[in-house]
């Protein structure tokens, strides 16, 4: 396997790779002129030549407000819109949508398996029923008004059973452990604007690898509704003065790339505070039913909402593009699976239908669809109280205009047809040809270019 | 029935520590305590790297080796028509190249202080400074002693009791103030790494005393055995709770610990180190280990139960020049991937990397390899020569992680933990400790985001707010904007920061005052911002 030639930072050696800009653009030392008509930026050079990758998000100046303004103006628009959701650690497919007359399944997971009877029956394959506790994402399915793509088994060619490396192949989009940009970043490298860093944005404690970019800001921050810089006593014109000296210290060029990524992150987040003054921090509206239990995910979906219906003084939406976050939970179920994938997989479920309602309500579903993924699936035979780490898993792609149905097919769990010479689900279908969809059919773009050596069969979304 | 820990087993290097086993203050609990035996620093090597007999490919991610900055210059042959004289005086000793020779600074202590601690109190790297390179590290990785907690101890306010087995937060901060107060920073520094490295998060161990028990362990290892460290942590009750290890049984093998103890903590994914077999295999040997489950007390009675142990034979490594196999347990599962010939480079990279920012060059890499090797694995000889090195004097700086930044903050301005806002704070920013994000640990990637830097921000504002200016300071006294800056840097420990920071500070603060504004009051103002700007100014970011 190829190893990285000139990146280096503990978070790489430790995940065999994760996605950071500033990686895989030509080697240009101080001093050089940069090539011309590349896009690129001294800072971006000047991070490349250190041969240090960096998670940097774009490459662009600090703007005047004026300019800043302009900026969001430029880019400001109805524009389509992608949220990611990811379910951390490896959701068990066979209990999400369960074989559950499959006498191998009932040989396979003697104490775990799902009892008929306990879900609905998946209409589009009669072999599988829902969850109990993924009832919020049948309920979208039997909604008329939505659209819900369903990949009972999808995943890559030779799975990869850690982690870390098949999330990063998931969010880069290749199955390359040293690709360095998001497949997410990509699209907006080619659609995005320099110093719009709402346009990607991670509804998470931190940024998500997927929106890794090489030259457009992109952002993080749980805190949309009060992203704003005070301090204690400071006020009035001088706390003006010091939110403005606060940017400007992020434009300060730096020789050293480290030093240069704590300034890019202080001149993106200077801008992020200006471009989210506008969204308020209002309940969402009657009749979209979040669930009752308060979750870190029913927060930031709400606030992805308010997000996404939010508009500017001129009334235009906010150019968001691109959300990530994680879903409810972790699905990492080694031990306790029944309990933990249960509770976690309602509030995930119920939350996105409620969610998927809260757009609809504010007049914003026609321009979102929604993806949920996980790195992989589980083992098909328990170890006892839990499931180890498999291959092919589930993934999920709702929206108005979403062609409902299947995403290749369940292959079940027979030797050789459906499990592999490890015991794991096979995959009937390539997560790169499903993001080749989204890009083509969703946001109307090439996917040559952001998604390399994809399959060439695409499932058709739209 | 339990039964006895199982010996370990594996053929071992000659052991160059001597342990004993001590007994934890108030517990029933022992840990081991080894120092490395004085014959084997003889065999520490400072000089030349000694070429090792097996390459395995470099740890994923690791670089092509790339001339070190300190790297002795190439000589030019001489021009054979201009010979020089013949020289008058013997030729230098061949120079260290892994010896950093450069000027030995306050700037290369407080660098040294925020690298290997959690940056200088008042007038620390002053004295660090007077001692010389070698001495100043050693004073570091070398503590006598126990360790001492130096000045106030943890006071909550309205009279909240400090409860940090029990209370939410309260373990964040217990650690926290270890950082800030301990004497032996390296020590804290280290213990951190390795919580990082063997990342448990309460989140699934949900026992504040198990967190801070495998916290004891980890910090009774950092400058002993690898070797050591690795065994104990695999029966931690902490991670056998984290990594399934009590799940882990004949018949129903549970992969969990045995595929994390070769990807995250001895050898490395996706660099043939291992097979997906192996972790299969390594799990059976893993297994044996249970508890009880007791209310209202949680899990108890750790034990390995050899009725719950796989004891047919396993094999390791098959088709490799070093396969293995036998009836291997838990001990011996430790043993041979430490034995693993992909360890040691994986060890040494991964260990380089939270001191330093840039890869090794190959010679170094290979050298601090032999020296891991030859000093039985001792943690404290790698790191005593990285802390030496050029290329942490020489190369670019270090993010610090939130909790250095936070503690770093506190012991700049004088302060103890006085306030439960650091749990959140240290959440925000990234870092909330016992906490780490997953079995991988932190992502040091996301320290510098619009979220994470935000939540710096607000964990400056906290650790700023004992000293906030008012008008009555200022009463009556005039300031240049430039002695207003000055007693701002003073006031967060004198960081250096680079022109171009300066400038846009000094123009910030000579900005006239606006019509109708008191002097006292603008001041005061001033001087409260400018000293925000300064703890969050980028430059303070890193070290």
């Amino acid at each position: 396997m190829a190893n990285c030639c000139d990146d280096f930072t503990r978070s790489h050696l430790l995940r065999g790779s994760v996605a950071k800009a500033g990686a895989g653009l030509p080697i240009v030392e101080p001093g050089m002129p940069i090539p011309a008509g590349t896009g690129l930026t001294r800072r971006s050079m000047l991070l490349r030549s250190a041969g240090l990758a960096l998670a940097v998000y774009g490459a662009g100046k600090t703007l005047t407000p004026q300019a800043f303004e302009a900026a969001v103006a430029e880019a400001a628009g109805e524009h389509r819109v992608l949220v990611s959701i990811f379910m951390d650690g490896g959701a068990d497919a066979l209990s999400l949508l369960a074989p559950v007359n499959d006498a191998r399944y009932v040989a396979l997971r003697p104490s775990l398996r799902i009892l008929p009877g306990a879900g609905t029956t998946f209409a589009a394959d009669s072999r599988l029923m829902w969850h109990p506790s993924a009832d919020g994402l049948r309920q979208l399915w039997d909604d008329p008004g939505v659209g819900v793509a369903v990949a009972p088994a999808i995943g890559y060619d030779s799975p990869n059973q850690s982690h870390f490396t098949s999330r990063h192949f998931w969010e880069v989009g290749a199955t390359d452990p040293t690709a360095s940009t998001g497949w997410l970043g990509r699209y907006l490298d080619r659609v995005g604007s320099v110093n719009v860093p709402i346009q990607g944005l991670s509804l998470d404690n931190s940024l998500s690898p997927q929106l890794a970019t090489s030259t457009v800001a992109v952002a993080a921050t749980t805190n949309i509704s009060d992203y704003q810089f005070w301090a204690r006593g400071v006020w009035g014109t001088m706390q003006d003065r010091m939110r403005a000296t606060y940017g400007q210290l992020g434009a300060v060029s730096s020789v050293d790339p480290i030093t240069a990524q704590a300034r890019q992150a202080q001149a993106n987040s200077a801008q992020l505070s200006t471009d989210l003054a506008s969204v308020g921090s209002g309940s969402p509206p009657a009749g979209a039913n979040y669930p009752a239990a308060n979750t870190g995910f029913k927060t930031r979906l709400q606030a992805t909402a308010r997000l996404l219906g939010a508009t500017n003084g001129a009334g235009d939406h906010l150019p968001v593009r691109c959300v990530t976050l994680g879903a409810q939970g972790g699905y990492d179920t080694h031990s306790n699976q029944t309990t933990d994938f249960s509770n976690n997989l309602l509030a995930t479920a119920s939350n996105i239908r409620a969610f998927w309602r809260d757009l609809e309500l504010r007049g914003v579903s026609d321009r979102v669809v929604i993806l949920v993924w996980s790195e992989f699936g589980r083992r098909p035979a328990e170890n006892g109280s839990g499931t180890d780490h498999g291959a092919a898993g589930n993934a999920f792609v709702i929206g108005k205009d979403v062609k409902q149905g299947l995403i290749g097919e369940f292959p079940g769990l027979a030797a050789g047809t459906g499990l592999d010479n490890a015991g794991n689900l096979r995959a009937t279908s390539d997560f790169r040809a499903l993001y080749c969809s989204l890009l083509e059919q969703w946001f109307q773009t090439e996917s040559q270019g952001i998604i390399p050596s994809a399959p060439s069969a695409r499932p058709t979304l739209f | 029935v339990a039964s006895p820990k199982p010996k370990r087993k594996v053929v071992k290097k000659k052991k160059k520590v001597v342990c004993k086993r001590v007994r934890i203050k108030g517990t029933k609990r022992y840990r081991k305590v080894c120092k490395p035996v004085k014959k084997a620093k003889k065999k520490v090597p400072k000089k030349q790297p000694v070429t090792t007999p097996v390459t395995p490919p470099p740890v994923s991610g690791s670089p092509t080796p790339t001339p070190s900055p300190a790297a002795p210059p190439v000589t030019t042959p001489p021009d054979p028509g201009n010979l020089p004289p013949p020289p008058v005086e013997p030729p230098p000793p061949p120079e260290d190249p892994l010896l950093y020779k450069g000027a030995f600074g306050v700037a290369q202590a407080q660098r040294l202080l925020w690298r290997a601690g959690f940056g200088p109190k008042p007038g620390e790297a002053d004295a660090l400074a007077a001692m010389g390179l070698q001495a100043a590290v050693r004073s570091l990785t070398r503590p006598v002693g126990a360790a001492t907690l130096v000045g106030a101890p943890v006071t909550l306010p309205n009279g909240t009791p400090f409860a940090p087995n029990d209370a939410w937060g309260h373990d964040h901060l217990w650690w926290l103030d270890r950082m800030v107060r301990s004497n032996q920073p390296l020590v804290e520094r280290l213990t951190l790494i390795f919580h990082d490295w063997f990342a448990t998060s309460n989140s699934g161990v949900d026992s504040h005393e198990m967190m801070i028990a495998q916290n004891e362990l980890i910090r009774s290892h950092v400058l002993g055995s690898f070797t050591d460290l690795v065994h104990d942590l695999t029966i931690d009750h902490a991670m056998l709770l984290w990594l399934s290890g009590i799940d882990n049984r004949r018949n129903a093998i549970n992969e969990n610990y045995g595929r994390e103890l070769m990807e995250l903590f001895t050898l490395g994914a996706d660099r043939g180190a291992y097979t997906e077999t192996d972790v299969r295999e390594l799990a059976r040997a893993l297994s044996g280990w249970r508890a009880d489950w007791q209310d209202p007390d949680g899990f108890v009675n750790f034990r390995f139960d050899s009725n719950r142990f796989d004891s047919a034979t396993k094999s390791l490594w098959a088709g490799t020049a070093y396969a293995r196999s036998g009836n291997f347990n838990w001990s011996d599962a430790c043993s041979l991937v430490l034995e693993n010939p992909y360890h040691r480079s994986f060890f040494v990279l991964k260990l380089w990397s939270y001191f330093i920012p840039s890869p090794p060059n190959a010679a170094t890499q290979a050298a601090l390899e032999s020296l891991y090797v030859d000093s039985g694995r001792s943690i404290a000889a790698v790191v005593e020569a990285i802390l030496m090195h050029p290329d942490l004097y020489l190369g670019a700086p270090l993010v610090k992680p939130p909790a250095v930044y936070n503690a770093g903050l506190l012991r700049a301005t004088g302060q103890t933990i006085a306030s439960e806002a650091w749990v959140w704070l240290g959440d925000m920013s990234g870092q909330m400790l016992f906490y780490p994000p997953n079995v991988s640990g932190w992502n040091d990637r996301a320290w510098l985001d619009t979220s994470t830097l935000y939540g710096r921000w607000s964990l400056a504002n906290q650790a700023l707010s004992p000293g906030e200016r008012t008008s009555a300071h200022y009463s009556g006294s005039t300031e240049t904007g430039t002695a207003a800056l000055a007693t701002a840097i003073a006031y967060i420990g004198s960081p250096a920061l680079s022109p171009g920071t300066l400038a846009v500070l000094q123009a910030f603060a000579d900005q006239p005052i606006p019509a109708g504004e008191s002097q006292a009051s603008w001041r005061a103002l001033r001087q409260n911002a400018l000293r925000i700007l300064v703890a969050t100014a980028p430059d303070f970011q890193v070290c």
